[in-house]
């Protein structure tokens, strides 16, 4: 079970005479409509490209006599799909990554065979967000949550920022820093700026939880606190305030350093302008 | 020949859907679908529609088209949604040949408010002016006689909010529309060519602040001195954004049977049309030059987000070698760049400055601009191998160089206090700005034993480095140690569980002009402990049960003040029933919770020879959660009837708890730590839909939604566009504020939905 069967090749009309179904639904499949590409040893898609030899299933049609990949292990699968894909760009970063060495495996997320025709790279889900929150169960709290990016309405999912076949930085973060990432729809901030804010250059996520937030903007902590945490040089940054402050309420801080993310003014060495 | 397949005639595989998926509809075939909507929004319709429109009347939801010939060698795929709306979607996908391509069209709004009243109207891009007779009035109100801002006049608010509520209501909102496209040639066997070309248009307004210092000293000076209060230190204004991104690439990649490798070139711009803003004070009419106060303006500038472009050039590729080991790498240099003109120090000329030297002519700036530049390179190779089936061990290394060859300019000051005054040095440093660089470099080994078939057991330890400049701490050096275990039984059972031990250690501390011990979180040494655990199981092929947790213990051993701990919760549970194709149900729970605790320590200015009195010490708890939960039906009820219920609710709440650790301050009285209302933010969603199939092409249905949104926040709840207030807190501290009035607030929708969708 899970290895290729010795024995001869039977094609697919064999194949389809049992399994009808999911020959009716492959003949719009990706593997087929490959644009004219040859990428098969049989020169087509056959069943027994992924499946292997099935003359002794065909024999004797048990699960163990044909590669199954219900079957398989994420890794043994994964390592069928890579028989192929290893030559697609897009797994360049794949070996060693989160989800590579059984952690996931490619038919954890695509399916050959049940994805919805509409379905982007045969997902096992309609939708990658939908997907994703399979697994990462604990980031359905963000969809809803006062602040957050545009996901429910569809703009964004989770691959617009995440490389689920691997990438070179933490977190399968698309792009080579988490900023860099940031900067693709907010170029805005990307400077580099006459006054630049430090912990803003290095790491967006100092201060944004790009999930979800209770507070404005995907901000960590309410804004004043925020910035209480790594600033007591003047005397209003270090008082505890009440409520109904200016350098509370609002944009707190920001209402007089709006500037936060950089400043391009000559007058701006605190943001202020 | 074109291929005439004949659409499944076997069903879809059984999908629960969640009760927080997605409400947008794809179409498997072609097809439409539209209908009737009404819409009924009671509060705040901004917050509703912060992403989207949901307008009354007319719909078409989905729409696709799509064809192709037997072998795809000749295709086409158009899709559109929300067609005709502001937050539309286009795309189309085509084939020909080896010729593959994509374009799209996507409009993604952003509201920000539809009762907003701003003061200021704008005759031009980045220009916003305030009506004389509103300038005067308002300058009239700042009653200065007895030098407390007309604290002791009972007519003046009144008289601001009424001025206040003349101005119009208006909507802020930036509207993204982004169109582009990708192509892909196969130009040989095995040899791609690609590019690709995007543009983003951002086109609005959106709220900025700044302020408008006046501050005065309470008591007079030395040790009389109490402390200050402040007048006019807020500003609020509808920023333009008129923001053009276009991003462009062009790739070459080759594949063989064990290796892939490709270059790659890119492209990004930035341009904004409105480099300044030119703005009104409200609160004057003219600029006030005084020794008294500060030199208040009464027009501000403030420069919007610069010009600037990256290109970026990225060599990657991955081999496969002997005994099942994969050799991969990325490697990039990208240049980044930013000239804009700068704007003059102020448009005050009101302020105090040598005499001869006018600072509102950009030709008396040192420099006419940065010349911004910056110059990142990285680095990354993965060694993975798995020479035997039991064993597979990985060595990483990265490394990230971001250099900043920016300009460094000494100027000879700068208008401080938000254009009130002008300083040449900032606690005795000049005023220089001081281009800052740091490179990171992480490298880690990762080792996987598979003792049983069923059982995995991964080990691994990471070195991350940083090395900057110009921060108060310029090295760190941190280990990371991972353990952990996966369990799979065949596909009923998957669990993994894994602890992380991580130590960060901070070279030397330089706070520079900061309090001598606070400490920065991002760069202070840090011991970390991180939980995580994950399991699925479906122990009947209907039933499937998902969750996971992660826990993470952060704590800063070499803070003495700043945060000093955080603990940090995630988790989620997911359940789908389907006994049946033609029924399911779904229930889900979602948990992040972020508790953070900080010292800090109410800075005495010098009063009694010390800054930092331990009577004036403070500490904050900060509790944040977030709590999800919901639950879903579908099903048939046979005879082509089928129904679809979802309800989920979000409620999200923060808490503040301030206190003085050594009691209370009797000496200094903004040293006392009062509690802070909570933050809470509720969303319940109900959606039911009930379908009819007329015909197997023809389905007829009807959609409820029923959305209600609950905001109770501090932050915001107080704001009204005209604010003066006595603060309790100092008796003799008096502000006022003027303020757009944008924020979100709670609303209750309803809407009722009648539909058609029709497969041709």
């Amino acid at each position: 079970q899970g290895q290729e069967k010795a024995g001869d090749t039977v094609g697919n009309e064999t194949c389809i005479t049992c399994h009808e179904d999911v020959g009716k639904r492959f003949a719009k499949n990706p593997h087929v409509l490959t644009g004219g590409k040859k990428p098969y040893k049989q020169n087509s898609a056959e069943c027994e490209s992924c499946h292997g030899p099935g003359a002794q299933h065909a024999e004797n049609p048990t699960k163990e006599n044909i590669v199954s990949f219900k079957s398989l292990k994420p890794l043994e699968a994964s390592e069928k799909c890579l028989s192929c894909h290893r030559q697609d760009k897009t797994q360049i970063h794949w070996a060693g990554s989160a989800h590579a060495e059984g952690r996931a495996g490619c038919t954890s997320c695509h399916s050959m065979h049940g994805a919805a025709p509409s379905s982007k790279a045969l997902l096992a889900r309609p939708k990658a967000t939908e997907l994703c929150l399979t697994c990462h169960t604990n980031l359905a709290r963000a969809l809803n949550a006062r602040s957050r990016h545009p996901l429910l309405e569809g703009k964004m999912d989770c691959a617009s920022c995440h490389n689920p076949h691997g990438s070179v930085t933490e977190s399968l973060v698309r792009r080579n820093s988490v900023n860099e990432l940031c900067y693709t729809c907010h170029a805005e901030k990307r400077g580099p700026h006459l006054w630049e804010h430090s912990p803003v250059k290095e790491n967006c996520l100092n201060c944004h939880n790009p999930h979800s937030s209770n507070f404005e903007s995907l901000l960590v902590a309410q804004t004043s606190r925020l910035c209480q945490q790594c600033h007591m040089q003047g005397r209003h940054q270090t008082i505890p305030s009440k409520a109904n402050e200016p350098w509370v309420f609002s944009r707190a801080c920001m209402n007089c350093h709006p500037k936060i993310h950089g400043s391009n003014s000559p007058s701006g060495p605190i943001f202020q302008r | 020949q074109e291929a005439t397949e004949p659409e499944p005639t076997t069903p879809e595989p059984v999908q629960t859907p969640s009760p927080w998926q997605v409400d947008t509809f794809t179409f498997d075939n072609n097809g439409i679908l539209g209908g009737f909507q009404f819409v009924d929004v009671d509060g705040d319709s901004a917050k509703f529609e912060e992403y989207r429109t949901v307008p009354s009347g007319g719909f078409v939801d989905s729409l696709r088209f799509a064809d192709t010939n037997a072998d795809g060698s000749r295709m086409f795929d158009a899709r559109a949604w929300n067609v005709g709306r502001i937050d539309a979607r286009y795309t189309l996908k085509a084939r020909l040949g080896p010729v593959s391509a994509i374009g799209f069209y996507d409009q993604t709004p952003h509201l920000y408010s539809v009762h907003a009243r701003p003061a200021f109207s704008s005759p031009a891009p980045g220009e916003l002016r305030v009506p004389d007779p509103v300038q005067a009035a308002f300058e009239a109100l700042d009653d200065t006689s007895n030098g407390q801002a007309g604290a002791d006049n009972p007519l003046i608010p009144p008289l601001g909010f009424l001025y206040a509520s003349t101005f119009p209501e208006t909507v802020l909102d930036v509207q993204r529309n982004t169109g582009g496209g990708a192509a892909n040639i196969a130009i040989l066997p095995n040899w791609n060519l690609g590019g690709y070309f995007s543009d983003e248009q951002r086109d609005g307004t959106k709220v900025t602040s700044a302020g408008s210092y006046d501050r005065q000293a309470i008591g007079g000076s030395g040790t009389a001195h109490t402390g200050d209060y402040f007048r006019t230190p807020d500003l609020e204004m509808p920023e333009p954004v008129s923001y053009s991104t276009k991003l462009y690439g062009v790739s070459m990649d080759f594949s063989g049977p064990s290796f892939v490798v490709e270059g790659r070139a890119d492209l990004s711009t930035f341009d904004n049309d409105v480099p300044y803003l030119v703005f009104d004070n409200p609160f004057r009419i003219t600029n006030l030059a005084s020794t008294a106060f500060r030199q208040r303006f009464a027009e501000g500038i403030s420069p919007l987000p610069p010009d600037n472009q990256t290109e970026e050039f990225t060599f990657s590729g991955a081999v496969r070698l002997p005994l099942r080991t994969s050799l991969s790498g990325s490697f990039s240099w990208s240049n980044w760049e930013q000239n804009e003109a700068f704007a003059p120090y102020t448009l005050n000329s009101a302020i105090s400055v040598p005499a001869g030297f006018d600072v509102t002519n950009p030709a008396n700036l040192p420099v006419s601009s940065l010349d911004g530049k910056v110059s990142i390179n990285s680095q990354n190779v993965v060694l993975s191998s798995r020479p035997v089936d039991f064993v597979t061990a990985t060595a990483r290394f990265r490394r990230y160089d971001y250099d900043d060859e920016s300009r460094e300019i000494l100027f000879p000051g700068y208008a401080a206090g938000s254009e009130s005054s002008w300083r040449t040095n900032i606690e005795g440093e000049p005023i220089e700005n001081v281009p800052k660089d740091y490179t990171r470099t992480r490298w880690g080994l990762e080792a996987i034993v598979r003792p049983l078939p069923i059982l995995d057991i991964d080990a691994s330890y990471a070195s991350n480095d940083w090395d900057r400049t110009h921060r108060t701490v310029n090295e760190n050096h941190e280990d990371i140690w991972t353990i952990g275990a996966r369990l799979r039984m065949a596909r009923s059972l998957f669990a993994r569980v894994s602890y992380a031990y991580t130590s960060r250690d901070a070279s030397i501390y330089d706070p520079g002009l900061e309090f001598a011990l606070l400490r920065d979180f991002d760069v202070a040494a840090r011991v970390q402990d991180t939980y995580d655990a994950q399991f699925t199981w479906s122990p009947l092929p209907s039933l499937t049960l998902g969750g996971n947790v992660s826990y993470v213990q952060t704590d800063f051993p070499e803070s003495p003040y700043g945060l000093q701990s955080n603990e940090y919760l995630s988790g989620g549970l997911d359940v789908t029933f389907a006994p049946l194709p033609v029924f399911g149900i779904g229930a889900f729970w979602a948990r992040e919770s972020l508790d953070e605790f900080m010292k800090s320590i109410a800075k005495d200015d010098n009063i009694g020879g010390t800054n930092w009195l331990p009577s004036n010490a403070w500490n904050d708890n900060t509790a944040n959660v977030i709590n999800a939960y919901g639950v879903n039906m579908f099903g048939d009820f046979g005879n082509g009837f089928h129904y679809d219920l979802r309800y989920s609710a979000t409620q999200g709440h923060a808490n503040f708890d301030a206190s003085n650790p050594n009691g209370l301050p009797t000496k200094l009285f903004t040293a006392i730590a009062y509690p802070w209302p909570e933050i809470t933010d509720n969303l319940y969603t109900l959606r039911v839909k009930l379908s009819y199939a007329v015909t197997k092409a023809l389905t007829v249905g009807v959609r409820y939604w029923y959305e209600n949104f609950q905001l109770s926040d501090f932050m915001t709840d107080v704001m009204v566009p005209y604010m003066f207030d006595r603060v309790p807190q100092d008796l003799v501290d008096v502000r006022r504020a003027y303020y757009l009035d944008a924020t979100y607030g709670s609303y209750t929708v309803n809407v009722g939905t009648v539909y058609l969708s029709y497969v041709f």
